[in-house]
Protein backbone atom coordinates (compact mmCIF):
# COMPACT_ATOMS: atom_id res chain seq x y z
CA UNK A 1 0.00 0.00 0.00
CA UNK A 2 1.34 3.23 -0.81
CA UNK A 3 1.38 5.92 1.96
CA UNK A 4 -1.52 8.10 -0.16
CA UNK A 5 -3.81 5.22 -0.36
CA UNK A 6 -3.10 4.48 3.89
CA UNK A 7 -3.03 8.55 4.10
CA UNK A 8 -6.17 8.78 2.03
CA UNK A 9 -8.05 5.72 3.47
CA UNK A 10 -8.39 6.93 7.28
CA UNK A 11 -11.75 7.52 8.28
CA UNK A 12 -13.61 10.26 10.01
CA UNK A 13 -13.80 10.28 13.41
CA UNK A 14 -17.37 11.04 13.20
CA UNK A 15 -19.11 9.42 10.16
CA UNK A 16 -17.72 6.35 7.90
CA UNK A 17 -16.52 8.62 5.16
CA UNK A 18 -12.39 8.74 4.43
CA UNK A 19 -10.14 11.49 4.47
CA UNK A 20 -9.52 11.23 0.62
CA UNK A 21 -13.64 11.07 -0.39
CA UNK A 22 -14.62 13.88 2.34
CA UNK A 23 -11.63 16.40 0.18
CA UNK A 24 -9.62 16.97 3.35
CA UNK A 25 -6.27 15.16 2.24
CA UNK A 26 -4.06 17.64 0.10
CA UNK A 27 -1.20 16.05 -0.30
CA UNK A 28 1.33 13.53 1.24
CA UNK A 29 5.10 14.22 0.53
CA UNK A 30 8.30 12.16 1.65
CA UNK A 31 11.34 14.44 2.24
CA UNK A 32 14.02 12.79 3.22
CA UNK A 33 13.58 11.23 6.83
CA UNK A 34 10.12 12.28 7.26
CA UNK A 35 6.87 12.34 5.79
CA UNK A 36 4.51 15.36 5.81
CA UNK A 37 0.69 15.10 5.22
CA UNK A 38 -1.22 18.66 4.54
CA UNK A 39 -4.34 18.34 5.40
CA UNK A 40 -7.39 21.14 5.04
CA UNK A 41 -10.02 20.69 7.73
CA UNK A 42 -13.75 21.65 7.12
CA UNK A 43 -13.46 24.15 10.13
CA UNK A 44 -10.92 26.41 12.05
CA UNK A 45 -13.40 25.19 15.02
CA UNK A 46 -12.90 21.07 14.47
CA UNK A 47 -12.43 19.42 17.87
CA UNK A 48 -11.50 16.30 15.83
CA UNK A 49 -8.02 17.80 14.43
CA UNK A 50 -6.31 15.59 17.28
CA UNK A 51 -8.03 12.45 16.28
CA UNK A 52 -7.65 13.13 12.76
CA UNK A 53 -3.72 13.50 13.28
CA UNK A 54 -3.66 10.48 15.57
CA UNK A 55 -5.27 8.25 12.84
CA UNK A 56 -3.09 10.05 9.94
CA UNK A 57 0.01 9.27 11.81
CA UNK A 58 -0.98 5.69 12.44
CA UNK A 59 -1.79 4.68 8.87
CA UNK A 60 1.42 6.22 7.97
CA UNK A 61 3.45 4.04 10.55
CA UNK A 62 1.51 0.85 9.75
CA UNK A 63 3.30 1.34 5.69
CA UNK A 64 6.36 3.07 6.96
CA UNK A 65 7.23 2.00 10.66
CA UNK A 66 9.30 4.51 12.45
CA UNK A 67 9.28 7.22 10.21
CA UNK A 68 8.41 10.57 11.26
CA UNK A 69 5.24 12.35 10.56
CA UNK A 70 4.93 15.78 10.60
CA UNK A 71 0.48 17.22 9.91
CA UNK A 72 0.09 20.51 8.60
CA UNK A 73 -3.49 22.24 8.00
CA UNK A 74 -4.38 23.83 5.82
CA UNK A 75 -6.65 25.84 7.38
CA UNK A 76 -9.92 28.02 5.50
CA UNK A 77 -8.60 25.80 2.41
CA UNK A 78 -11.61 23.40 2.65
CA UNK A 79 -14.82 23.69 0.48
CA UNK A 80 -18.03 21.31 -0.01
CA UNK A 81 -16.66 20.84 -3.62
CA UNK A 82 -13.59 19.20 -2.37
CA UNK A 83 -15.75 16.19 -1.61
CA UNK A 84 -15.39 13.42 -4.31
CA UNK A 85 -18.52 11.41 -5.48
CA UNK A 86 -17.44 8.24 -3.61
CA UNK A 87 -18.22 10.70 -0.69
CA UNK A 88 -21.13 12.38 -1.30
CA UNK A 89 -22.21 8.62 -1.65
CA UNK A 90 -20.65 7.71 1.87
CA UNK A 91 -22.39 10.81 3.54
CA UNK A 92 -25.51 10.04 1.71
CA UNK A 93 -25.89 7.03 3.39
CA UNK A 94 -25.12 8.18 6.87
CA UNK A 95 -27.52 10.60 6.41
CA UNK A 96 -25.56 14.20 5.23
CA UNK A 97 -26.07 16.29 2.42
CA UNK A 98 -22.93 18.26 1.14
CA UNK A 99 -23.79 21.85 0.38
CA UNK A 100 -23.81 23.03 -3.15
CA UNK A 101 -25.29 19.81 -4.03
CA UNK A 102 -28.63 18.00 -3.76
CA UNK A 103 -30.35 19.29 -0.58
CA UNK A 104 -33.17 16.88 -0.83
CA UNK A 105 -34.24 14.71 1.87
CA UNK A 106 -31.02 11.80 2.09
CA UNK A 107 -33.76 9.36 3.20
CA UNK A 108 -36.85 9.50 1.25
CA UNK A 109 -35.25 11.94 -1.54
CA UNK A 110 -38.14 14.74 -0.56
CA UNK A 111 -37.27 17.97 -1.78
CA UNK A 112 -39.61 19.35 1.00
CA UNK A 113 -37.03 19.89 3.33
CA UNK A 114 -36.46 23.39 5.66
CA UNK A 115 -33.66 24.58 7.70
CA UNK A 116 -33.79 23.23 11.59
CA UNK A 117 -31.65 26.38 12.68
CA UNK A 118 -27.72 27.77 11.88
CA UNK A 119 -26.03 25.85 13.95
CA UNK A 120 -25.77 22.04 14.35
CA UNK A 121 -24.18 19.83 16.58
CA UNK A 122 -21.24 19.97 14.91
CA UNK A 123 -19.75 23.83 13.61
CA UNK A 124 -19.14 22.22 10.16
CA UNK A 125 -22.88 21.04 10.27
CA UNK A 126 -26.04 22.54 9.63
CA UNK A 127 -29.39 21.00 10.87
CA UNK A 128 -32.13 20.35 8.22
CA UNK A 129 -35.48 18.63 8.90
CA UNK A 130 -37.76 16.26 5.98
CA UNK A 131 -41.08 17.92 6.29
CA UNK A 132 -41.79 14.27 4.11
CA UNK A 133 -40.89 11.47 6.30
CA UNK A 134 -39.69 13.70 9.37
CA UNK A 135 -36.30 12.95 9.29
CA UNK A 136 -33.46 15.18 10.41
CA UNK A 137 -30.13 15.35 8.88
CA UNK A 138 -27.42 17.62 8.39
CA UNK A 139 -25.57 19.29 5.51
CA UNK A 140 -22.27 19.71 5.70
CA UNK A 141 -20.71 22.54 4.75
CA UNK A 142 -18.65 26.07 6.31
CA UNK A 143 -20.13 29.44 6.70
CA UNK A 144 -18.05 30.09 3.36
CA UNK A 145 -20.63 28.44 1.75
CA UNK A 146 -23.30 31.31 1.70
CA UNK A 147 -25.86 28.98 3.12
CA UNK A 148 -27.38 31.88 4.74
CA UNK A 149 -27.97 33.36 1.45
CA UNK A 150 -28.97 30.35 -0.40
CA UNK A 151 -31.50 28.50 1.80
CA UNK A 152 -33.99 30.42 4.63
CA UNK B 1 -30.25 -42.85 22.75
CA UNK B 2 -27.56 -40.22 20.52
CA UNK B 3 -27.76 -36.51 21.51
CA UNK B 4 -30.18 -34.74 19.14
CA UNK B 5 -29.50 -31.10 18.00
CA UNK B 6 -33.34 -29.30 19.11
CA UNK B 7 -34.76 -27.80 16.07
CA UNK B 8 -35.15 -24.22 16.30
CA UNK B 9 -38.69 -24.34 16.89
CA UNK B 10 -38.29 -26.36 20.25
CA UNK B 11 -36.19 -23.64 21.78
CA UNK B 12 -37.40 -20.93 24.28
CA UNK B 13 -35.58 -18.03 25.34
CA UNK B 14 -36.63 -17.05 28.92
CA UNK B 15 -37.13 -13.79 30.55
CA UNK B 16 -37.90 -13.28 34.26
CA UNK B 17 -37.78 -9.95 35.79
CA UNK B 18 -37.42 -11.02 40.02
CA UNK B 19 -39.36 -8.61 42.02
CA UNK B 20 -40.38 -5.15 40.96
CA UNK B 21 -37.40 -2.82 41.35
CA UNK B 22 -35.07 -5.01 38.88
CA UNK B 23 -34.93 -5.10 35.36
CA UNK B 24 -36.26 -7.82 32.88
CA UNK B 25 -33.03 -9.98 32.24
CA UNK B 26 -32.68 -12.92 30.29
CA UNK B 27 -31.97 -15.75 32.40
CA UNK B 28 -31.08 -18.76 29.59
CA UNK B 29 -33.28 -21.00 27.35
CA UNK B 30 -35.24 -24.02 27.64
CA UNK B 31 -36.09 -26.94 25.38
CA UNK B 32 -39.48 -28.15 24.79
CA UNK B 33 -41.77 -30.07 21.75
CA UNK B 34 -44.48 -28.32 23.56
CA UNK B 35 -45.34 -24.78 23.12
CA UNK B 36 -47.99 -24.96 25.47
CA UNK B 37 -45.52 -26.03 28.30
CA UNK B 38 -42.76 -23.55 27.81
CA UNK B 39 -44.53 -20.64 30.31
CA UNK B 40 -44.77 -23.51 32.30
CA UNK B 41 -41.98 -25.48 32.50
CA UNK B 42 -39.92 -21.77 32.63
CA UNK B 43 -41.76 -21.13 35.80
CA UNK B 44 -40.49 -24.50 37.08
CA UNK B 45 -37.19 -24.22 35.67
CA UNK B 46 -36.36 -20.33 36.65
CA UNK B 47 -38.43 -19.07 39.19
CA UNK B 48 -38.69 -20.92 42.04
CA UNK B 49 -36.80 -19.03 44.29
CA UNK B 50 -37.59 -15.47 44.29
CA UNK B 51 -41.21 -13.54 44.02
CA UNK B 52 -41.32 -13.06 39.76
CA UNK B 53 -42.88 -9.43 38.38
CA UNK B 54 -42.52 -10.69 35.30
CA UNK B 55 -41.80 -14.18 33.28
CA UNK B 56 -41.62 -14.23 29.63
CA UNK B 57 -41.10 -16.70 27.06
CA UNK B 58 -40.56 -16.41 23.27
CA UNK B 59 -39.72 -18.79 20.67
CA UNK B 60 -36.34 -18.40 19.41
CA UNK B 61 -37.24 -18.90 15.61
CA UNK B 62 -39.24 -15.49 16.50
CA UNK B 63 -36.82 -13.61 17.39
CA UNK B 64 -34.82 -10.96 15.55
CA UNK B 65 -31.13 -11.47 16.91
CA UNK B 66 -27.57 -10.51 15.79
CA UNK B 67 -24.86 -12.59 14.91
CA UNK B 68 -20.93 -11.84 14.82
CA UNK B 69 -21.86 -10.85 10.97
CA UNK B 70 -23.22 -7.77 12.33
CA UNK B 71 -20.60 -6.62 14.92
CA UNK B 72 -19.32 -4.48 12.44
CA UNK B 73 -22.62 -2.22 12.42
CA UNK B 74 -22.97 -2.67 16.11
CA UNK B 75 -18.86 -1.27 17.00
CA UNK B 76 -19.35 2.49 17.75
CA UNK B 77 -16.56 3.61 15.95
CA UNK B 78 -18.64 6.29 14.25
CA UNK B 79 -20.42 7.85 17.19
CA UNK B 80 -17.89 10.98 18.05
CA UNK B 81 -15.41 8.54 20.21
CA UNK B 82 -14.45 12.45 21.85
CA UNK B 83 -17.46 12.77 23.11
CA UNK B 84 -17.44 9.55 24.74
CA UNK B 85 -16.51 9.23 28.70
CA UNK B 86 -12.55 8.60 29.20
CA UNK B 87 -11.71 9.92 25.56
CA UNK B 88 -9.58 12.70 27.02
CA UNK B 89 -7.64 10.62 29.02
CA UNK B 90 -7.22 7.77 27.25
CA UNK B 91 -6.32 9.80 24.11
CA UNK B 92 -5.35 13.37 24.34
CA UNK B 93 -1.64 14.00 23.73
CA UNK B 94 0.16 13.71 26.36
CA UNK B 95 3.00 16.61 26.22
CA UNK B 96 4.62 16.28 30.04
CA UNK B 97 7.91 16.04 28.22
CA UNK B 98 7.52 18.92 25.83
CA UNK B 99 9.29 22.27 27.03
CA UNK B 100 7.05 25.04 29.03
CA UNK B 101 6.25 27.92 27.23
CA UNK B 102 7.34 31.29 28.50
CA UNK B 103 3.67 32.76 28.24
CA UNK B 104 4.79 36.27 28.96
CA UNK B 105 7.92 36.83 26.94
CA UNK B 106 6.62 36.69 23.45
CA UNK B 107 5.44 40.14 23.10
CA UNK B 108 7.28 43.37 24.11
CA UNK B 109 5.29 46.57 25.00
CA UNK B 110 6.40 49.28 22.57
CA UNK B 111 5.59 53.16 22.07
CA UNK B 112 3.25 54.44 19.35
CA UNK B 113 0.79 53.52 17.55
CA UNK B 114 -0.38 49.78 17.84
CA UNK B 115 0.12 47.17 14.71
CA UNK B 116 -2.54 45.18 13.49
CA UNK B 117 -0.88 42.47 14.77
CA UNK B 118 -1.07 44.39 18.01
CA UNK B 119 -4.72 44.52 17.94
CA UNK B 120 -5.62 40.90 16.75
CA UNK B 121 -3.08 39.77 19.34
CA UNK B 122 -5.24 41.81 22.00
CA UNK B 123 -8.32 40.88 20.34
CA UNK B 124 -7.70 37.01 20.81
CA UNK B 125 -7.69 37.48 24.60
CA UNK B 126 -11.66 38.60 24.55
CA UNK B 127 -12.36 35.61 22.47
CA UNK B 128 -10.83 33.47 24.33
CA UNK B 129 -12.94 34.95 27.17
CA UNK B 130 -16.30 34.99 25.46
CA UNK B 131 -15.62 31.53 24.77
CA UNK B 132 -15.17 30.59 27.92
CA UNK B 133 -18.20 32.57 29.38
CA UNK B 134 -20.86 31.08 26.80
CA UNK B 135 -19.72 27.87 27.93
CA UNK B 136 -21.50 28.25 30.51
CA UNK B 137 -24.84 28.99 28.82
CA UNK B 138 -24.10 25.60 26.60
CA UNK B 139 -26.20 23.79 29.05
CA UNK B 140 -29.31 25.66 28.67
CA UNK B 141 -31.53 23.34 27.48
CA UNK B 142 -34.62 25.58 26.68
CA UNK B 143 -33.98 25.48 23.33
CA UNK B 144 -32.03 23.24 21.46
CA UNK B 145 -31.29 25.11 18.69
CA UNK B 146 -29.86 28.29 20.64
CA UNK B 147 -27.75 25.81 22.64
CA UNK B 148 -26.57 24.21 19.52
CA UNK B 149 -25.39 27.89 18.31
CA UNK B 150 -24.04 29.16 21.77
CA UNK B 151 -21.44 25.75 21.94
CA UNK B 152 -20.70 26.46 18.52
CA UNK B 153 -20.14 30.25 18.76
CA UNK B 154 -18.05 29.14 21.94
CA UNK B 155 -16.14 26.40 20.35
CA UNK B 156 -14.80 28.46 17.07
CA UNK B 157 -14.12 31.75 19.22
CA UNK B 158 -11.76 29.72 21.38
CA UNK B 159 -10.32 28.15 18.44
CA UNK B 160 -10.15 31.42 16.52
CA UNK B 161 -8.49 32.90 19.25
CA UNK B 162 -6.02 30.31 19.27
CA UNK B 163 -5.38 30.61 15.84
CA UNK B 164 -4.53 33.97 15.95
CA UNK B 165 -2.28 34.05 19.01
CA UNK B 166 -0.33 31.09 16.79
CA UNK B 167 -0.36 33.55 13.80
CA UNK B 168 0.77 36.17 15.69
CA UNK B 169 4.33 34.38 16.48
CA UNK B 170 3.15 31.72 19.54
CA UNK B 171 3.83 27.85 19.05
CA UNK B 172 0.79 25.74 19.78
CA UNK B 173 1.91 24.81 23.14
CA UNK B 174 3.05 28.45 23.74
CA UNK B 175 -0.67 29.72 23.03
CA UNK B 176 -2.09 27.32 25.01
CA UNK B 177 0.15 28.63 28.63
CA UNK B 178 -0.32 32.26 27.25
CA UNK B 179 -4.60 31.83 27.93
CA UNK B 180 -4.04 29.32 30.62
CA UNK B 181 -0.65 29.62 32.50
CA UNK B 182 -0.26 33.59 32.06
CA UNK B 183 -1.14 35.28 35.33
CA UNK B 184 -4.41 37.68 35.51
CA UNK B 185 -2.22 41.23 36.25
CA UNK B 186 -0.88 40.04 32.46
CA UNK B 187 -3.83 40.11 30.73
CA UNK B 188 -5.85 43.10 29.07
CA UNK B 189 -8.70 42.48 28.23
CA UNK B 190 -11.72 44.59 27.09
CA UNK B 191 -13.96 46.01 29.45
CA UNK B 192 -16.98 44.42 27.23
CA UNK B 193 -15.23 40.78 28.45
CA UNK B 194 -15.93 42.05 32.20
CA UNK B 195 -19.10 43.39 31.64
CA UNK B 196 -22.00 42.42 34.05
CA UNK B 197 -20.78 38.31 33.73
CA UNK B 198 -23.85 36.99 34.90
CA UNK B 199 -26.61 38.29 32.45
CA UNK B 200 -27.73 36.74 28.96
CA UNK B 201 -28.38 40.07 27.30
CA UNK B 202 -25.04 41.50 28.68
CA UNK B 203 -23.70 38.15 27.48
CA UNK B 204 -25.71 39.09 23.97
CA UNK B 205 -24.43 42.25 23.71
CA UNK B 206 -20.81 41.13 24.69
CA UNK B 207 -21.07 38.15 22.18
CA UNK B 208 -22.19 40.81 19.25
CA UNK B 209 -19.66 43.29 19.68
CA UNK B 210 -16.98 41.09 19.75
CA UNK B 211 -18.04 39.47 15.96
CA UNK B 212 -18.15 42.51 15.05
CA UNK B 213 -14.55 43.77 15.88
CA UNK B 214 -13.15 40.63 14.86
CA UNK B 215 -15.19 41.25 11.02
CA UNK B 216 -14.35 44.85 10.70
CA UNK B 217 -10.32 43.82 11.79
CA UNK B 218 -10.41 40.68 9.42
CA UNK B 219 -11.63 43.04 6.82
CA UNK B 220 -9.35 45.30 7.51
CA UNK B 221 -6.56 43.63 7.76
CA UNK B 222 -7.75 41.82 4.41
CA UNK B 223 -7.42 45.10 2.62
CA UNK B 224 -3.95 45.68 3.35
CA UNK B 225 -2.73 42.97 1.48
CA UNK B 226 -1.61 40.44 4.05
CA UNK B 227 1.09 37.49 3.33
CA UNK B 228 -1.10 35.27 0.68
CA UNK B 229 -0.99 32.36 2.61
CA UNK B 230 -2.77 34.33 5.71
CA UNK B 231 -5.84 34.98 3.25
CA UNK B 232 -8.20 31.56 3.47
CA UNK B 233 -7.67 31.42 7.22
CA UNK B 234 -8.26 35.28 7.95
CA UNK B 235 -11.34 35.02 5.46
CA UNK B 236 -13.02 31.77 6.81
CA UNK B 237 -12.25 32.97 10.21
CA UNK B 238 -14.72 36.84 9.14
CA UNK B 239 -16.87 34.28 7.90
CA UNK B 240 -17.52 32.51 10.74
CA UNK B 241 -18.00 35.32 12.96
CA UNK B 242 -19.74 37.42 10.32
CA UNK B 243 -22.52 33.99 11.17
CA UNK B 244 -22.14 35.00 14.90
CA UNK B 245 -22.86 38.45 14.16
CA UNK B 246 -25.44 37.69 12.48
CA UNK B 247 -27.13 35.25 14.99
CA UNK B 248 -26.21 37.84 18.06
CA UNK B 249 -28.20 40.23 16.13
CA UNK B 250 -31.84 37.92 16.21
CA UNK B 251 -31.00 37.65 20.15
CA UNK B 252 -30.89 41.78 20.35
CA UNK B 253 -33.97 41.84 17.54
CA UNK B 254 -35.58 39.82 20.52
CA UNK B 255 -34.95 41.26 23.74
CA UNK B 256 -35.38 44.18 22.35
CA UNK B 257 -38.93 43.30 21.62
CA UNK B 258 -40.05 41.99 24.80
CA UNK B 259 -41.59 43.92 27.08
CA UNK B 260 -40.38 41.98 29.91
CA UNK B 261 -36.78 42.54 28.87
CA UNK B 262 -36.28 45.09 26.77
CA UNK B 263 -35.59 47.68 29.82
CA UNK B 264 -32.29 45.20 31.06
CA UNK B 265 -31.29 45.30 27.62
CA UNK B 266 -31.47 48.91 27.00
CA UNK B 267 -29.34 49.76 29.87
CA UNK B 268 -26.73 46.67 28.75
CA UNK B 269 -26.82 47.63 25.97
CA UNK B 270 -25.79 51.22 26.44
CA UNK B 271 -22.84 50.15 28.91
CA UNK B 272 -21.28 47.66 26.89
CA UNK B 273 -21.77 49.82 23.44
CA UNK B 274 -20.04 52.67 25.68
CA UNK B 275 -16.74 50.46 26.66
CA UNK B 276 -16.73 48.28 23.30
CA UNK B 277 -14.04 51.40 21.67
CA UNK B 278 -11.17 50.03 23.68
CA UNK B 279 -11.84 46.41 21.92
CA UNK B 280 -9.97 47.49 18.95
CA UNK B 281 -7.84 49.53 21.66
CA UNK B 282 -4.72 46.98 22.37
CA UNK B 283 -1.68 48.20 23.87
CA UNK B 284 1.29 48.54 20.98
CA UNK B 285 3.08 45.72 21.26
CA UNK B 286 6.11 43.83 18.72
CA UNK B 287 5.67 40.72 17.71
CA UNK B 288 9.07 40.05 16.03
CA UNK B 289 7.49 36.38 14.96
CA UNK B 290 3.85 37.35 13.57
CA UNK B 291 3.11 36.72 10.25
CA UNK B 292 0.05 39.21 10.36
CA UNK B 293 0.65 42.13 9.02
CA UNK B 294 3.30 44.63 11.36
CA UNK B 295 3.29 47.68 10.34
CA UNK B 296 1.25 50.51 12.36
CA UNK B 297 -3.10 49.88 11.60
CA UNK B 298 -4.71 52.98 10.00
CA UNK B 299 -6.87 53.02 13.41
CA UNK B 300 -9.36 55.36 12.17
CA UNK B 301 -10.29 53.16 8.97
CA UNK B 302 -10.63 49.88 11.60
CA UNK B 303 -12.81 51.94 13.70
CA UNK B 304 -14.92 53.24 11.09
CA UNK B 305 -15.75 49.67 9.95
CA UNK B 306 -16.09 48.54 13.59
CA UNK B 307 -18.76 51.73 14.19
CA UNK B 308 -20.26 50.84 10.95
CA UNK B 309 -20.83 47.13 12.10
CA UNK B 310 -22.49 47.99 15.45
CA UNK B 311 -24.74 50.92 14.21
CA UNK B 312 -26.68 48.02 11.70
CA UNK B 313 -27.12 46.33 14.76
CA UNK B 314 -27.02 47.67 18.61
CA UNK B 315 -28.21 51.05 19.69
CA UNK B 316 -26.13 52.91 22.34
CA UNK B 317 -23.08 55.42 22.09
CA UNK B 318 -19.81 54.30 20.90
CA UNK B 319 -16.77 56.36 21.47
CA UNK B 320 -15.69 58.18 18.73
CA UNK B 321 -12.05 56.38 18.07
CA UNK B 322 -10.61 53.47 19.85
CA UNK B 323 -10.07 53.97 23.31
CA UNK B 324 -7.06 52.56 25.61
CA UNK B 325 -7.43 49.27 27.44
CA UNK B 326 -7.14 49.49 31.23
CA UNK B 327 -4.14 48.42 32.22
CA UNK B 328 -3.93 46.07 35.15
CA UNK B 329 -7.43 43.81 35.58
CA UNK B 330 -6.33 42.71 38.91
CA UNK B 331 -9.29 43.83 40.95
CA UNK B 332 -12.15 42.98 38.18
CA UNK B 333 -13.72 39.90 37.99
CA UNK B 334 -10.89 38.49 35.72
CA UNK B 335 -9.19 36.53 38.29
CA UNK B 336 -12.25 34.27 39.20
CA UNK B 337 -12.80 33.58 35.58
CA UNK B 338 -9.13 32.00 34.44
CA UNK B 339 -9.46 30.16 37.56
CA UNK B 340 -12.88 28.64 36.44
CA UNK B 341 -11.05 28.26 32.95
CA UNK B 342 -8.36 26.09 34.36
CA UNK B 343 -10.58 24.35 36.67
CA UNK B 344 -11.46 21.13 34.27
CA UNK B 345 -8.12 20.83 33.12
CA UNK B 346 -7.14 20.11 37.24
CA UNK B 347 -9.03 16.85 36.88
CA UNK B 348 -6.73 15.50 34.47
CA UNK B 349 -2.96 14.55 35.52
CA UNK B 350 -0.61 17.69 35.08
CA UNK B 351 1.04 18.17 31.55
CA UNK B 352 -2.20 16.16 29.65
CA UNK B 353 -3.30 19.24 27.39
CA UNK B 354 -7.02 20.08 26.66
Amino acid sequence: MTLNDAVGGVLDPEIDVTLAALGVVRSVLTERDRVVVTLAPTRIGCPALGEIGRRVRAAVHRVAPGVAVQVEWLRGTWRPEDVSGAGIRALTSAGYRVAGGDTSCPYCLSDDVTRAGRFGGGVCRTPFSCRSCGSSFDLLGTATCGLRDDIT
Amino acid sequence: MSPVAPADGDIFEVFVQAGVSNALTHVGSLVTGCPDEAWYLAKETYCRRDDIARLWVVRRGDMIVSGPEDLPALTARTRMPFRQAGYPVARRRDRTGEPVAAPVEVGRPTSGPPSLTALWFALADDLFLLGHRLSRHVVDYIDIEDSLATGSISQEATAHARRIVEQCGLTEAGADAHFFDRPAHCWCPSGVSLCDLDSWPATVVSGLVVAAAVVALAEETLAVDPDPELVPELTAIRTEQAMHLEHWRHWVAALAADEATTAEFTTDCRDIVACAGDLLGGPAMSLPGSRLPTDAADLASVHTRFAALLKESVTGELTDRPTPRAADPTNSPLPAVLRRAKVVRDRYRPGTFL
